[in-house]
């Protein structure tokens, strides 16, 4: 186990560094420069600002400069946001990012999960036939859609929730609502199949026959071997929520990642959009690691190696 | 008697037998799945939808539709002139209007055309349509004989600026639907012969292989692509020349074609301007700018004189967006297709048509693309199926942020987007959002019942059940 971590940690500083040096020779090749502006200014302040963010070295040594930086977990000074290290762009926006993510996993899986189980244990009724068509529906309409209806309908026909902003519990719920909703769709699809290959097995047979009540066979018994499928999809979906809340924030006007993000890559402010790009990777990679982990142990046949 | 009945009888079993035995006939694979397919009801509607769909997006311009550019279609006089008819609600009656201005320049604008270097003379087709292929252009030709200017009524309502949201539709479902299809296949070479490849291979070069999309499934690359995208894609200005006019030159009246006298002027210094040359200005006295295919000349008056600073506008890449859109998503989305090919291509490579084709000496390459990718048909076109959408919802995603189809051209992703982007507490501009998200929620919808359908049709393990 000890020996799967590690292993694993290694190979994300290797896809750090992939990352990385991706990232970096892309900003160096493409022309435009973060502090290019309409009018040219004048050389000896273009020099100044080179000499001050080490912009006027050869090549390999910004790389080098860089990556040591990198290594050492400093991520330099935003290029854009004047006076504002990365590190604390990303303290304040991290948080918000986060809570949005968590809340929104939160109703994907509460969502996805019961409507996946009534479907499968209700199979072939009205029930299961309606809800899997909502499903269906949530995972065909992209999340600004879903978004923009609810913003009509719960905001403005019906006024329920604040349009936009950030700071109470309501600001949180619509915008997780529409981050959650296609991948809630997802696992609910998912966890009827798992929950109905594992209902035709003979152990659920045996825990009906010994007199279980279906409650605790289904939720105690059943219910484990149907999560696999769900949790092998917790990864990708994390990547997807991740991604997604770079509509959500934008069209909510939540001050997350998401919005520096955008901005970032638009303005050219490398430093920035470097440290976004390695948090979002490394996010990413610890996520993955997780799903494999507790896949390991929800399914005891699984070995890690 | 008795026998002879016996073997009348026998002989009639037989003869039911061989009936039985006549009507069984060797069906091959696809005509197999095929069968199979056409009872699964979901998958057969998905898949008439989706031909429909297909047809109508090849033949819009045949439509009686409004024009997707053309403002106002529906303008009406008033007292005070005309006025733009937007945020038009979906209106039924009558169903169809007739769109007098459909083949006509609005001429109320000379002085607009010229401004932006178009000449009068161009063409209202690309005005209200766009540029056109030839074949367009043909259907729209025909469509004019058939329908005249006659249209339909704006049933799905009009947009910010008096669009017929109904015709945009149309009209982007060609490009959303072009998107998803050439995106999906740059995915499909890449991944296939990636796969293919190093399942054949296999061994180290198996390894070294896969080790690389396991790195690659670990990079976020929507990330990636949206700063690649903004920084592919973001105009360059770069000063190439500069020179100062003789003090003799006039500019201030100066608009529309460049006249002959500037024209020999600029040649003194060594610059030639095409036919198609134009001149602007922002403010006369002080700034024009002659545009000459994608370089621009700024002409300001500098205390030295008229002096002209000769820019290149133009991209890093010369290529619009979507070509960049089609080769990323191409380099994105072949990850588990490369996967799931390299485990068939594993489980087929011992088999012993493999082994025949060795043995009268084909070369790896040949074996692999002509041996082995045919066998795989199945599994790529389900997996087919089901990345077309994935790619549409991207596309959608990055129209979104302002970042896939650039306006005057539409697609479902960008007129979802503007639906959003209209969306006040003053009024509920509905259609504007519903009908889009329609559009891409069907279709999309269809894609993945018909992926689902071919999944369990193709599937090997339900054979002759």
């Amino acid at each position: 186990m000890t020996g799967f971590i590690l292993k694993r940690l290694l190979w994300m500083v290797l896809t750090l560094w992939v990352v990385f040096t991706l990232s970096f020779v892309l900003m160096k090749i493409v022309p435009g420069g973060p502090f290019d502006r309409e009018r040219s200014l004048a050389p000896e302040i273009k020099r100044n600002i080179e000499r001050r963010y080490y912009l006027d070295e050869p090549l390999w040594k910004q790389y080098v400069r860089e990556l040591g930086n990198v290594a050492r977990l400093d991520l330099g000074v935003s290029f854009r946001l004047g006076d504002f290290r990365v590190s604390e762009v990303l303290a304040q926006g991290f948080p918000i990012s986060a809570s949005l993510g968590i809340v929104a996993m939160a109703f994907a899986l509460s969502l996805g999960l019961t409507a996946g189980i009534v479907s499968a244990v209700r199979r072939q009724t009205l029930t299961d036939f309606s809800l899997m068509l909502v499903a269906t529906i949530g995972i065909a309409l992209p999340n600004f859609v879903i978004a923009g209806i609810m913003i009509m309908l719960f905001v403005f026909l019906l006024p329920i929730f604040p349009a936009a902003g950030w700071g109470t519990l309501g600001h949180l719920i619509l915008p997780a609502f529409c981050l959650g909703a296609p991948y809630a769709a997802y696992i609910a699809r998912l966890a009827r199949t798992g929950m109905l290959d594992v209902l035709s097995r003979d152990y659920i047979r045996t825990a009906y026959a010994k007199g279980l009540s279906s409650r605790a066979v289904i939720l105690r018994h059943a219910l484990k071997g149907a999560m696999l499928p769900v949790v092998s999809f917790l990864g990708p979906a994390i990547a997807g929520i991740l991604t997604g809340s770079l509509v959500i924030e934008k069209i909510f006007g939540i001050p997350g990642l998401g919005i520096h993000f955008i901005e970032a890559a638009m303005q050219h402010d490398y430093t920035l959009a470097m440290g976004l790009v390695l948090v979002y990777t490394t996010l990413l990679y610890t996520m993955n690691l997780i799903v494999d982990i507790s896949y390991a142990y929800l399914d005891p046949r699984v070995k890690l190696e | 008697m008795n026998t002879a009945a016996k073997n009348r009888s026998e002989l009639e079993r037989y003869a039911a037998l061989l009936e039985e035995a006549r009507a069984i006939k060797g069906i091959s694979l696809g005509r197999d799945a095929w069968r199979r397919l056409r009872r699964i009801p979901s998958a057969m509607f998905s898949l008439g939808f989706l031909i429909a769909l297909g047809l109508l997006a090849v033949l819009t311009p045949l439509l009686p539709l409004q024009a997707p550019r053309q403002m106002g279609t529906r303008e009406r006089e008033t007292g005070t002139g005309i006025r733009i008819n937007k945020f038009a609600q979906p209106t039924f009656w009558p169903l169809f209007i007739e769109v007098p201005n459909l083949t006509q320049n609005e001429k109320e604008q000379p002085d607009g055309a010229a401004e932006t270097g178009e000449t009068a003379t161009r063409d209202p087709f690309d005005r209200h349509f766009g540029k056109l292929d030839p074949f367009s252009r043909m259907l729209l030709a025909l469509r004019l004989k058939i329908f005249g200017t006659w249209s339909l009524n704006s049933i799905c309502g009009t947009d910010l600026l008096g669009r017929d949201i109904l015709s945009r539709l149309f009209w982007g479902a060609r490009v959303s639907l072009a998107v998803g299809l050439v995106a999906t296949f740059v995915s499909l070479v890449i991944g296939v012969s990636y796969g293919a490849v190093s399942g054949y291979l296999g061994g180290r070069a198996d390894n070294i292989m896969m080790r690389l999309v396991d790195i690659m499934y670990s990079i976020p690359f929507i990330v990636v692509v949206i700063f690649l995208i903004t920084v592919l894609s973001a105009e360059t200005e770069k000063e190439i020349k500069r020179f100062v006019l003789a003090p003799t030159t006039e500019m201030s009246e100066k608009k529309g074609l460049v006249p002959e006298d500037l024209r020999t002027e600029f040649k003194e210094h060594k610059v030639e301007l095409s036919d198609k040359a134009a001149v602007k200005w922002d403010k006369p006295e002080d700034r024009w700018e002659i545009t000459d295919g994608n370089r621009t000349y700024v002409i300001r008056n500098l205390r030295k004189g008229l002096t002209v600073f000769a820019v290149r506008t133009g991209r890093f890449l010369e290529a619009s967006r979507i070509v960049i859109f089609f080769v990323l998503v191409g380099a994105i989305y072949w990850l588990t297709m490369a996967r799931v090919v390299r485990g068939q291509v594993i489980s087929l490579k011992n088999d012993q048509f493999v082994e025949a084709a060795r043995t009268i000496g084909a070369g790896r390459s040949r074996i692999i693309f002509l041996h082995l990718v045919p066998n795989l048909l199945s599994v790529v076109i389900v997996y087919l199926t089901l990345t077309i959408p994935r790619v549409m919802l991207f596309e959608a995603f990055l129209s979104f942020l302002g970042l896939g189809v650039e306006p005057p051209d539409v697609s479902w992703g960008l007129l979802a987007n503007q639906g959003v982007q209209a969306i006040t507490a003053v009024r509920i501009y509905w259609w504007l959002v519903v009908f889009p998200g329609l559009a891409l929620g069907l279709t999309l919808w269809a894609l993945n019942f018909l992926g689902d359908g071919l999944r369990d049709a193709l599937d090997p393990r339900l054979k002759n059940r």
